[in-house]
Protein backbone atom coordinates (compact mmCIF):
# COMPACT_ATOMS: atom_id res chain seq x y z
CA UNK A 1 0.00 0.00 0.00
CA UNK A 2 2.74 2.53 1.02
CA UNK A 3 4.19 1.76 -2.69
CA UNK A 4 0.69 2.98 -4.07
CA UNK A 5 1.13 6.95 -2.74
CA UNK A 6 2.50 8.64 -5.47
CA UNK A 7 2.83 11.86 -3.33
CA UNK A 8 5.86 12.26 -0.96
CA UNK A 9 7.83 9.29 -3.06
CA UNK A 10 11.29 10.21 -5.29
CA UNK A 11 12.25 7.71 -7.73
CA UNK A 12 15.08 8.46 -9.43
CA UNK A 13 15.32 8.10 -13.27
CA UNK A 14 18.18 10.25 -14.35
CA UNK A 15 15.70 12.57 -16.25
CA UNK A 16 15.58 16.24 -17.81
CA UNK A 17 13.20 16.86 -14.78
CA UNK A 18 15.56 15.49 -12.32
CA UNK A 19 18.00 17.84 -13.30
CA UNK A 20 16.27 20.71 -13.30
CA UNK A 21 16.46 23.89 -10.82
CA UNK A 22 13.72 22.64 -8.42
CA UNK A 23 12.48 25.94 -8.16
CA UNK A 24 11.54 26.06 -12.12
CA UNK A 25 9.69 22.94 -10.86
CA UNK A 26 8.17 24.22 -8.31
CA UNK A 27 7.13 27.52 -10.19
CA UNK A 28 6.05 25.51 -13.31
CA UNK A 29 4.08 23.30 -11.38
CA UNK A 30 2.51 25.79 -9.60
CA UNK A 31 1.64 27.36 -12.81
CA UNK A 32 0.21 24.68 -14.72
CA UNK A 33 -2.06 23.51 -11.59
CA UNK A 34 -3.42 27.08 -11.48
CA UNK A 35 -3.96 26.92 -15.42
CA UNK A 36 -5.44 23.68 -14.66
CA UNK A 37 -7.99 25.38 -12.19
CA UNK A 38 -9.53 27.58 -15.32
CA UNK A 39 -9.90 24.29 -18.03
CA UNK A 40 -13.45 24.90 -19.49
CA UNK A 41 -13.51 23.51 -23.23
CA UNK A 42 -12.89 19.64 -24.26
CA UNK A 43 -10.01 21.22 -26.35
CA UNK A 44 -8.78 22.48 -22.96
CA UNK A 45 -8.81 19.51 -21.38
CA UNK A 46 -7.58 17.46 -24.71
CA UNK A 47 -4.48 19.85 -24.55
CA UNK A 48 -3.61 19.80 -20.81
CA UNK A 49 -3.43 15.83 -21.02
CA UNK A 50 -1.21 15.68 -23.65
CA UNK A 51 1.07 18.19 -21.52
CA UNK A 52 0.72 15.94 -18.68
CA UNK A 53 1.10 12.61 -20.60
CA UNK A 54 4.06 14.43 -22.30
CA UNK A 55 6.04 15.36 -19.19
CA UNK A 56 5.02 11.92 -17.13
CA UNK A 57 6.36 10.54 -20.44
CA UNK A 58 10.00 12.85 -20.34
CA UNK A 59 10.25 11.98 -16.47
CA UNK A 60 10.31 8.53 -17.03
CA UNK A 61 8.40 7.22 -14.01
CA UNK A 62 7.12 3.94 -14.79
CA UNK A 63 3.43 3.45 -15.78
CA UNK A 64 2.64 1.05 -13.32
CA UNK A 65 4.06 3.33 -10.81
CA UNK A 66 1.49 6.06 -11.61
CA UNK A 67 -1.42 3.84 -12.37
CA UNK A 68 -0.79 2.43 -8.47
CA UNK A 69 -0.83 5.82 -7.92
CA UNK A 70 -4.06 6.90 -8.62
CA UNK A 71 -5.82 3.70 -7.22
CA UNK A 72 -6.08 5.35 -3.39
CA UNK A 73 -8.04 7.96 -4.83
CA UNK A 74 -10.47 6.52 -6.57
CA UNK A 75 -13.13 6.80 -4.29
CA UNK A 76 -12.91 10.21 -3.54
CA UNK A 77 -13.00 10.13 -8.13
CA UNK A 78 -15.89 8.42 -7.28
CA UNK A 79 -17.73 10.36 -5.04
CA UNK A 80 -16.90 13.69 -6.84
CA UNK A 81 -18.48 12.21 -10.18
CA UNK A 82 -21.53 10.65 -8.19
CA UNK A 83 -22.00 14.19 -6.57
CA UNK A 84 -21.85 16.39 -9.82
CA UNK A 85 -24.30 13.48 -11.64
CA UNK A 86 -26.73 14.06 -9.34
CA UNK A 87 -26.76 17.35 -8.00
CA UNK A 88 -26.70 18.98 -11.19
CA UNK A 89 -29.83 20.56 -12.70
CA UNK A 90 -30.37 20.50 -16.34
CA UNK A 91 -31.73 18.43 -19.38
CA UNK A 92 -32.63 14.75 -17.50
CA UNK A 93 -31.74 12.24 -19.40
CA UNK A 94 -32.88 9.80 -16.79
CA UNK A 95 -34.78 9.55 -14.09
CA UNK A 96 -36.03 6.92 -11.40
CA UNK A 97 -37.87 8.06 -8.34
CA UNK A 98 -36.69 11.48 -6.81
CA UNK A 99 -33.07 10.86 -8.46
CA UNK A 100 -32.62 12.55 -11.88
CA UNK A 101 -29.34 12.58 -13.96
CA UNK A 102 -28.75 15.48 -16.40
CA UNK A 103 -26.61 15.77 -19.66
CA UNK A 104 -24.69 19.08 -17.82
CA UNK A 105 -24.16 16.70 -14.74
CA UNK A 106 -22.51 14.32 -16.42
CA UNK A 107 -20.28 16.44 -18.26
CA UNK A 108 -19.82 18.05 -14.93
CA UNK A 109 -18.74 15.04 -13.43
CA UNK A 110 -16.23 13.82 -15.98
CA UNK A 111 -14.94 17.44 -16.04
CA UNK A 112 -14.18 17.75 -12.45
CA UNK A 113 -13.04 14.22 -12.06
CA UNK A 114 -10.51 14.92 -14.93
CA UNK A 115 -9.13 17.68 -13.49
CA UNK A 116 -8.44 16.13 -10.11
CA UNK A 117 -6.43 12.98 -12.63
CA UNK A 118 -4.63 16.00 -14.06
CA UNK A 119 -3.83 18.21 -10.95
CA UNK A 120 -3.20 14.83 -8.57
CA UNK A 121 -0.57 13.50 -11.59
CA UNK A 122 1.07 17.26 -11.43
CA UNK A 123 1.75 18.14 -7.91
CA UNK A 124 3.19 14.11 -7.37
CA UNK A 125 5.70 14.82 -10.66
CA UNK A 126 7.14 17.58 -8.56
CA UNK A 127 8.13 15.07 -5.46
CA UNK A 128 8.37 12.10 -8.21
CA UNK A 129 11.37 13.54 -9.65
CA UNK A 130 12.97 15.98 -6.71
CA UNK A 131 14.51 14.75 -3.81
CA UNK A 132 13.25 15.72 -0.20
CA UNK A 133 16.24 18.34 0.63
CA UNK A 134 16.32 19.83 -2.83
CA UNK A 135 12.49 20.58 -2.61
CA UNK A 136 13.34 22.13 1.06
CA UNK A 137 16.04 24.44 -0.54
CA UNK A 138 13.93 25.48 -3.41
CA UNK A 139 11.27 26.35 -1.34
CA UNK A 140 13.30 28.13 1.30
CA UNK A 141 14.76 30.31 -2.02
CA UNK A 142 11.82 30.99 -3.61
CA UNK A 143 10.20 32.56 -0.16
CA UNK A 144 13.97 34.13 1.22
CA UNK A 145 12.44 37.08 0.16
CA UNK A 146 9.93 37.01 2.57
CA UNK A 147 12.30 36.43 5.94
CA UNK A 148 12.68 40.34 4.94
CA UNK A 149 9.09 40.36 6.82
CA UNK A 150 10.50 38.30 9.67
CA UNK A 151 8.70 34.81 8.34
CA UNK A 152 10.81 32.04 9.49
CA UNK A 153 10.84 30.57 5.49
CA UNK A 154 13.57 28.17 6.79
CA UNK A 155 11.21 26.44 9.15
CA UNK A 156 8.36 26.89 7.22
CA UNK A 157 9.97 25.02 4.07
CA UNK A 158 11.62 22.44 6.37
CA UNK A 159 7.86 21.94 7.79
CA UNK A 160 6.13 21.48 4.24
CA UNK A 161 9.18 18.81 2.89
CA UNK A 162 9.17 16.52 5.81
CA UNK A 163 5.07 17.28 5.84
CA UNK A 164 5.30 15.93 2.56
CA UNK A 165 8.06 13.22 3.39
CA UNK A 166 5.77 12.06 5.85
CA UNK A 167 2.82 10.73 3.94
CA UNK A 168 4.64 7.42 2.61
CA UNK A 169 5.80 6.64 6.21
CA UNK A 170 2.19 6.74 7.42
CA UNK A 171 0.84 5.36 4.95
CA UNK A 172 3.47 2.01 5.91
CA UNK A 173 2.40 2.53 9.35
CA UNK A 174 -1.31 2.16 8.59
CA UNK A 175 -0.32 -1.11 6.76
CA UNK A 176 1.58 -2.72 9.25
CA UNK A 177 -1.46 -2.20 11.62
CA UNK A 178 -4.09 -3.49 8.96
CA UNK A 179 -1.92 -6.64 8.87
CA UNK A 180 -1.61 -6.74 12.21
CA UNK A 181 -5.34 -6.68 12.80
CA UNK A 182 -5.51 -9.52 9.57
CA UNK A 183 -3.61 -11.78 11.60
CA UNK A 184 -5.79 -11.82 14.74
CA UNK A 185 -8.38 -12.28 12.41
CA UNK A 186 -9.97 -8.88 11.15
CA UNK A 187 -9.89 -8.58 7.44
CA UNK A 188 -10.86 -5.53 6.63
CA UNK A 189 -10.64 -6.19 2.87
CA UNK A 190 -13.90 -8.26 3.09
CA UNK A 191 -15.71 -6.00 4.49
CA UNK A 192 -18.43 -3.60 2.72
CA UNK A 193 -17.70 -0.33 2.34
CA UNK A 194 -19.50 1.60 4.22
CA UNK A 195 -18.57 -0.97 7.35
CA UNK A 196 -14.93 -0.28 6.64
CA UNK A 197 -14.92 3.09 6.42
CA UNK A 198 -15.95 3.10 9.94
CA UNK A 199 -13.10 0.21 10.73
CA UNK A 200 -10.56 2.74 9.57
CA UNK A 201 -11.76 5.09 13.02
CA UNK A 202 -10.15 2.66 15.65
CA UNK A 203 -7.15 2.62 13.59
CA UNK A 204 -6.52 6.14 13.58
CA UNK A 205 -5.21 6.16 17.73
CA UNK A 206 -2.25 3.93 17.15
CA UNK A 207 -1.41 5.49 14.18
CA UNK A 208 -1.50 8.97 15.31
CA UNK A 209 -0.03 7.96 18.39
CA UNK A 210 3.34 6.43 16.53
CA UNK A 211 3.26 9.71 14.30
CA UNK A 212 3.65 11.59 17.00
CA UNK A 213 6.14 8.91 18.50
CA UNK A 214 8.23 9.52 15.18
CA UNK A 215 7.23 13.42 14.60
CA UNK A 216 9.43 13.50 18.40
CA UNK A 217 12.66 11.62 16.96
CA UNK A 218 13.08 13.70 14.79
CA UNK A 219 12.61 16.69 16.79
CA UNK A 220 15.62 14.74 18.72
CA UNK A 221 17.58 14.18 15.47
CA UNK A 222 17.50 16.93 13.73
CA UNK A 223 18.18 19.41 16.92
CA UNK A 224 21.21 16.75 17.45
CA UNK A 225 22.52 17.27 14.30
CA UNK A 226 22.67 21.09 15.51
CA UNK A 227 20.04 22.56 12.69
CA UNK A 228 19.15 24.78 15.31
CA UNK A 229 16.22 27.55 14.15
CA UNK A 230 17.65 27.02 10.53
CA UNK A 231 18.08 30.79 10.25
CA UNK A 232 21.54 31.71 8.39
CA UNK A 233 22.53 28.51 6.83
CA UNK A 234 24.38 27.68 4.29
CA UNK A 235 24.19 24.96 1.31
CA UNK A 236 27.28 23.17 0.05
CA UNK A 237 25.18 22.58 -3.18
CA UNK A 238 23.98 26.01 -4.69
CA UNK A 239 21.33 26.48 -6.86
CA UNK A 240 21.91 27.98 -10.51
CA UNK A 241 19.22 28.51 -13.35
CA UNK A 242 20.77 26.53 -16.37
CA UNK A 243 19.82 27.05 -20.04
CA UNK A 244 17.03 24.07 -19.80
CA UNK A 245 15.70 25.89 -16.90
CA UNK A 246 14.48 28.82 -18.73
CA UNK A 247 13.93 26.63 -21.54
CA UNK A 248 11.66 24.85 -19.53
CA UNK A 249 9.91 28.01 -18.27
CA UNK A 250 8.97 29.16 -21.79
CA UNK A 251 7.35 25.76 -22.45
CA UNK A 252 5.11 26.22 -19.10
CA UNK A 253 4.34 29.83 -20.06
CA UNK A 254 3.33 29.14 -23.42
CA UNK A 255 1.06 26.20 -22.34
CA UNK A 256 -0.64 28.21 -19.33
CA UNK A 257 -1.53 31.18 -21.77
CA UNK A 258 -2.51 28.74 -24.83
CA UNK A 259 -5.58 27.32 -21.85
CA UNK A 260 -5.72 31.04 -21.19
CA UNK A 261 -6.76 31.95 -24.47
CA UNK A 262 -9.13 29.02 -24.84
CA UNK A 263 -10.78 30.05 -22.30
CA UNK A 264 -11.19 33.94 -23.37
CA UNK B 1 0.30 -29.99 12.87
CA UNK B 2 3.55 -29.82 10.46
CA UNK B 3 3.94 -27.34 8.24
CA UNK B 4 5.85 -27.91 5.19
CA UNK B 5 7.09 -25.27 2.25
CA UNK B 6 7.92 -26.99 -0.94
CA UNK B 7 10.23 -24.30 -2.98
CA UNK B 8 8.47 -21.35 -2.55
CA UNK B 9 9.29 -18.00 -4.11
CA UNK B 10 8.17 -14.57 -3.17
CA UNK B 11 8.26 -11.77 -5.40
CA UNK B 12 7.90 -8.34 -4.75
CA UNK B 13 7.44 -5.58 -7.12
CA UNK B 14 11.06 -4.82 -7.52
CA UNK B 15 12.73 -7.68 -6.01
CA UNK B 16 12.65 -11.23 -4.77
CA UNK B 17 12.36 -11.55 -1.33
CA UNK B 18 12.71 -15.20 -0.84
CA UNK B 19 13.67 -18.26 -3.09
CA UNK B 20 12.97 -21.93 -3.31
CA UNK B 21 12.61 -22.18 0.02
CA UNK B 22 12.07 -26.10 1.50
CA UNK B 23 11.45 -25.89 5.18
CA UNK B 24 9.55 -28.37 7.41
CA UNK B 25 8.45 -27.16 11.00
CA UNK B 26 7.58 -30.32 13.16
CA UNK B 27 5.25 -29.58 16.22
CA UNK B 28 6.73 -28.87 19.64
CA UNK B 29 9.92 -26.97 19.00
CA UNK B 30 11.31 -23.35 19.85
CA UNK B 31 12.79 -22.97 16.40
CA UNK B 32 14.86 -19.54 15.69
CA UNK B 33 15.12 -18.04 12.07
CA UNK B 34 18.03 -15.84 11.62
CA UNK B 35 20.30 -14.01 9.35
CA UNK B 36 21.19 -10.65 8.36
CA UNK B 37 18.56 -7.89 7.82
CA UNK B 38 17.00 -8.46 4.44
CA UNK B 39 17.65 -11.86 4.58
CA UNK B 40 14.26 -12.85 4.07
CA UNK B 41 13.19 -13.92 7.21
CA UNK B 42 10.00 -12.16 8.15
CA UNK B 43 8.92 -12.75 4.11
CA UNK B 44 9.50 -16.13 5.35
CA UNK B 45 7.22 -16.13 8.70
CA UNK B 46 4.39 -13.90 6.91
CA UNK B 47 4.40 -16.90 3.91
CA UNK B 48 3.93 -19.09 6.98
CA UNK B 49 0.78 -17.39 8.44
CA UNK B 50 -0.60 -16.43 4.87
CA UNK B 51 -0.02 -12.79 4.70
CA UNK B 52 1.49 -13.21 1.63
CA UNK B 53 -1.47 -14.20 -0.93
CA UNK B 54 0.72 -15.08 -3.94
CA UNK B 55 3.57 -17.34 -3.96
CA UNK B 56 5.64 -19.49 -6.13
CA UNK B 57 5.64 -23.13 -4.69
CA UNK B 58 3.41 -25.19 -2.44
CA UNK B 59 2.61 -24.70 1.11
CA UNK B 60 1.37 -27.63 3.13
CA UNK B 61 -0.29 -27.70 6.68
CA UNK B 62 -0.51 -31.79 7.86
CA UNK B 63 0.25 -32.51 4.40
CA UNK B 64 -2.60 -30.74 2.82
CA UNK B 65 -2.48 -27.39 0.75
CA UNK B 66 -3.23 -24.55 2.51
CA UNK B 67 -6.87 -22.80 2.16
CA UNK B 68 -7.20 -19.94 -0.74
CA UNK B 69 -10.33 -17.93 -1.69
CA UNK B 70 -12.04 -18.15 -5.13
CA UNK B 71 -9.04 -16.02 -6.77
CA UNK B 72 -6.56 -18.45 -5.62
CA UNK B 73 -5.23 -16.15 -3.24
CA UNK B 74 -3.82 -17.97 -0.13
CA UNK B 75 -6.16 -16.95 3.17
CA UNK B 76 -4.72 -15.96 6.55
CA UNK B 77 -3.75 -19.82 8.83
CA UNK B 78 -5.86 -19.14 12.04
CA UNK B 79 -4.21 -21.74 14.24
CA UNK B 80 -1.16 -19.54 13.76
CA UNK B 81 -0.39 -16.88 15.96
CA UNK B 82 1.64 -14.16 14.55
CA UNK B 83 3.28 -11.22 16.79
CA UNK B 84 4.83 -8.53 14.71
CA UNK B 85 7.93 -6.15 15.30
CA UNK B 86 7.13 -3.47 18.10
CA UNK B 87 3.66 -5.40 19.01
CA UNK B 88 2.95 -2.57 20.83
CA UNK B 89 2.55 -0.20 18.47
CA UNK B 90 -0.45 -2.09 16.86
CA UNK B 91 -2.85 -1.48 20.03
CA UNK B 92 -5.62 0.26 19.09
CA UNK B 93 -8.36 -0.65 21.40
CA UNK B 94 -9.40 2.05 24.34
CA UNK B 95 -8.90 -0.55 27.00
CA UNK B 96 -6.70 -3.81 27.93
CA UNK B 97 -9.34 -5.11 27.92
CA UNK B 98 -11.30 -5.06 24.82
CA UNK B 99 -8.01 -5.36 23.27
CA UNK B 100 -7.91 -8.86 24.57
CA UNK B 101 -10.73 -9.70 23.69
CA UNK B 102 -10.53 -8.43 19.86
CA UNK B 103 -9.70 -11.61 18.21
CA UNK B 104 -12.44 -14.02 19.87
CA UNK B 105 -15.36 -11.17 19.54
CA UNK B 106 -14.06 -11.20 15.69
CA UNK B 107 -14.69 -15.32 15.48
CA UNK B 108 -18.11 -14.82 17.39
CA UNK B 109 -17.08 -16.24 20.81
CA UNK B 110 -19.64 -15.32 23.45
CA UNK B 111 -18.45 -12.84 26.72
CA UNK B 112 -18.01 -15.68 29.20
CA UNK B 113 -15.70 -17.53 26.63
CA UNK B 114 -13.75 -14.72 26.09
CA UNK B 115 -13.57 -13.52 29.85
CA UNK B 116 -12.46 -16.98 30.80
CA UNK B 117 -9.79 -16.79 28.26
CA UNK B 118 -8.40 -13.80 30.09
CA UNK B 119 -8.21 -14.99 33.27
CA UNK B 120 -6.47 -17.71 31.62
CA UNK B 121 -4.14 -16.07 29.94
CA UNK B 122 -3.07 -12.91 32.34
CA UNK B 123 -1.19 -15.00 34.27
CA UNK B 124 0.88 -16.76 31.77
CA UNK B 125 2.32 -13.41 30.81
CA UNK B 126 2.52 -12.34 34.14
CA UNK B 127 0.12 -9.88 34.39
CA UNK B 128 -2.38 -8.46 37.42
CA UNK B 129 -6.88 -8.63 36.05
CA UNK B 130 -6.36 -5.17 37.61
CA UNK B 131 -4.91 -3.49 34.65
CA UNK B 132 -7.51 -4.85 32.26
CA UNK B 133 -9.75 -1.54 32.68
CA UNK B 134 -6.67 0.95 31.87
CA UNK B 135 -5.81 1.88 28.36
CA UNK B 136 -3.00 0.13 26.78
CA UNK B 137 -1.39 3.12 26.36
CA UNK B 138 -0.62 4.32 29.79
CA UNK B 139 1.33 0.64 30.27
CA UNK B 140 5.02 0.80 30.12
CA UNK B 141 6.84 -0.41 27.34
CA UNK B 142 7.44 -3.97 28.68
CA UNK B 143 3.64 -4.15 29.58
CA UNK B 144 2.54 -3.39 26.67
CA UNK B 145 4.37 -5.83 24.69
CA UNK B 146 3.24 -8.40 26.91
CA UNK B 147 -0.08 -7.05 26.66
CA UNK B 148 0.29 -7.50 22.54
CA UNK B 149 1.23 -10.78 22.75
CA UNK B 150 -1.82 -11.96 25.19
CA UNK B 151 -4.01 -10.48 22.70
CA UNK B 152 -2.74 -12.91 20.36
CA UNK B 153 -2.47 -15.86 22.72
CA UNK B 154 -5.83 -15.40 23.35
CA UNK B 155 -6.60 -17.40 20.00
CA UNK B 156 -4.96 -20.65 21.04
CA UNK B 157 -2.63 -20.93 18.40
CA UNK B 158 -0.92 -24.14 17.48
CA UNK B 159 2.23 -22.33 16.37
CA UNK B 160 3.29 -19.15 17.45
CA UNK B 161 5.61 -16.45 15.06
CA UNK B 162 7.11 -13.53 17.14
CA UNK B 163 9.41 -11.21 15.34
CA UNK B 164 11.41 -10.03 17.13
CA UNK B 165 9.77 -9.55 20.41
CA UNK B 166 12.69 -8.51 22.87
CA UNK B 167 14.11 -5.58 20.12
CA UNK B 168 14.14 -2.03 21.84
CA UNK B 169 13.50 -3.90 25.81
CA UNK B 170 15.63 -3.67 28.40
CA UNK B 171 17.61 -6.51 29.97
CA UNK B 172 14.84 -8.00 32.55
CA UNK B 173 11.76 -7.13 30.49
CA UNK B 174 13.87 -9.03 27.71
CA UNK B 175 14.40 -12.00 29.77
CA UNK B 176 10.72 -11.77 31.06
CA UNK B 177 9.23 -12.17 27.77
CA UNK B 178 11.50 -14.76 26.54
CA UNK B 179 10.86 -17.23 30.00
CA UNK B 180 6.86 -16.20 28.80
CA UNK B 181 7.41 -17.28 25.72
CA UNK B 182 9.27 -20.44 26.76
CA UNK B 183 6.64 -21.41 29.44
CA UNK B 184 3.63 -21.03 26.65
CA UNK B 185 5.76 -23.21 23.92
CA UNK B 186 6.72 -26.21 26.94
CA UNK B 187 3.01 -26.49 27.70
CA UNK B 188 0.71 -29.32 25.45
CA UNK B 189 3.92 -29.68 22.69
CA UNK B 190 3.03 -26.38 21.26
CA UNK B 191 5.46 -24.68 18.35
CA UNK B 192 7.57 -21.53 18.20
CA UNK B 193 9.23 -19.88 15.51
CA UNK B 194 11.11 -17.13 16.83
CA UNK B 195 12.82 -14.09 14.43
CA UNK B 196 15.65 -12.60 15.82
CA UNK B 197 19.07 -10.94 15.41
CA UNK B 198 20.12 -11.81 19.67
CA UNK B 199 22.39 -14.67 18.73
CA UNK B 200 23.05 -15.28 22.72
CA UNK B 201 19.14 -15.75 23.02
CA UNK B 202 18.70 -17.93 20.32
CA UNK B 203 21.26 -20.51 21.33
CA UNK B 204 19.83 -20.02 25.11
CA UNK B 205 16.04 -20.99 23.94
CA UNK B 206 16.43 -22.92 20.55
CA UNK B 207 15.86 -26.26 19.53
CA UNK B 208 16.29 -25.79 16.02
CA UNK B 209 17.66 -22.85 13.88
CA UNK B 210 16.85 -22.02 10.29
CA UNK B 211 19.42 -19.70 8.38
CA UNK B 212 18.59 -17.34 5.47
CA UNK B 213 20.97 -15.71 3.50
CA UNK B 214 20.29 -13.35 0.75
CA UNK B 215 16.51 -14.61 -0.25
CA UNK B 216 17.71 -18.20 0.62
CA UNK B 217 17.33 -20.66 3.05
CA UNK B 218 20.60 -21.85 3.93
CA UNK B 219 20.15 -24.71 6.17
CA UNK B 220 18.00 -26.28 9.32
CA UNK B 221 20.28 -27.18 11.87
CA UNK B 222 20.12 -28.46 15.75
CA UNK B 223 20.75 -25.61 17.55
CA UNK B 224 24.18 -26.80 19.43
CA UNK B 225 25.61 -28.40 16.11
CA UNK B 226 24.96 -24.89 14.34
CA UNK B 227 26.71 -22.81 17.07
CA UNK B 228 29.33 -25.18 18.19
CA UNK B 229 29.84 -26.99 14.61
CA UNK B 230 28.87 -24.77 11.41
CA UNK B 231 30.80 -21.67 13.11
CA UNK B 232 32.56 -21.13 9.49
CA UNK B 233 28.69 -21.05 7.92
CA UNK B 234 27.83 -18.29 10.82
CA UNK B 235 30.96 -16.28 9.72
CA UNK B 236 30.63 -16.38 5.92
CA UNK B 237 26.98 -15.34 6.02
CA UNK B 238 28.71 -12.28 8.28
CA UNK B 239 26.76 -13.57 11.38
CA UNK B 240 28.91 -13.59 14.63
CA UNK B 241 28.47 -16.32 17.42
CA UNK B 242 27.00 -15.98 20.74
CA UNK B 243 29.25 -14.80 22.93
CA UNK B 244 29.56 -17.51 25.46
CA UNK B 245 30.54 -19.76 22.67
CA UNK B 246 32.93 -17.07 20.93
CA UNK B 247 34.58 -17.37 24.42
CA UNK B 248 34.86 -21.30 24.41
CA UNK B 249 36.30 -20.97 21.06
CA UNK B 250 39.06 -18.44 22.39
CA UNK B 251 39.68 -20.78 25.02
CA UNK B 252 40.11 -23.67 22.48
CA UNK B 253 42.30 -22.23 20.54
CA UNK B 254 44.88 -20.84 22.92
CA UNK B 255 45.00 -23.86 24.45
CA UNK B 256 44.96 -25.51 21.54
CA UNK B 257 42.46 -28.22 22.72
CA UNK B 258 39.10 -28.88 22.13
CA UNK B 259 36.53 -28.09 24.89
CA UNK B 260 33.40 -30.70 25.09
CA UNK B 261 30.19 -28.85 26.05
CA UNK B 262 27.17 -30.30 26.71
CA UNK B 263 25.43 -27.67 24.42
CA UNK B 264 25.93 -23.97 23.22
CA UNK B 265 23.74 -22.79 26.25
CA UNK B 266 25.65 -20.55 28.61
CA UNK B 267 25.26 -22.36 31.58
CA UNK B 268 26.35 -26.24 30.13
CA UNK B 269 28.92 -23.69 28.61
CA UNK B 270 30.86 -22.12 31.65
CA UNK B 271 30.49 -25.65 32.94
CA UNK B 272 33.20 -26.86 30.12
CA UNK B 273 35.24 -23.93 30.61
CA UNK B 274 35.38 -23.07 34.96
CA UNK B 275 37.81 -26.79 35.60
CA UNK B 276 40.29 -25.77 33.09
CA UNK B 277 40.29 -22.18 34.70
CA UNK B 278 40.71 -23.83 37.56
CA UNK B 279 43.16 -26.38 36.59
CA UNK B 280 45.22 -23.40 35.31
CA UNK B 281 44.81 -21.80 38.65
CA UNK B 282 43.02 -18.44 37.68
Amino acid sequence: MANTVLIGQYIETHSIFHRLDPRTKIISITMMMLSFLMLETSLSYLIATIFVIGFLMISKIPARVIWRGLKPILLILMFTFLYHVIFTKGTVIWSWLFVEISEEGLQNGTRFVWRIILLVLLASLLTLTTKPLTLAYGLEKLLSPLSKLHVPVEQFSLMIVIAIRFIPTIVQELERILLAQKARGFDMTTLPLAKRMLSYIPILVPLLFTTIQRAEQLTYAIDARAYGNGKGRTSYKQLKFQKMDYQAGVIVMFFALTLLLLRI
Amino acid sequence: MVYQLNDVSVHYSNHTAIQHVNCTIQKGKWISVIGQTGAGKTTFVKVLKGLIPAIDGDYLIHHQPVNRDAKGQIRVVPEIGFVFQYPEHQLFETTVQKELAFALKQQGFSSQQITESIQTILPQVGLSEEILPLPPFQLSGGQKRRIAIASVLMMDPKLLIVDEPTAGLDPVSRVAILQLLQRWQQQDDRSLIFVSHQLEDVAEYSDEVIVFHAGQLRGHYDTNNLFLEQTSLLREIGLSLPEPVQLLKLIEELSGHKIEAASCREEDIFKAIIPIWKRRGV
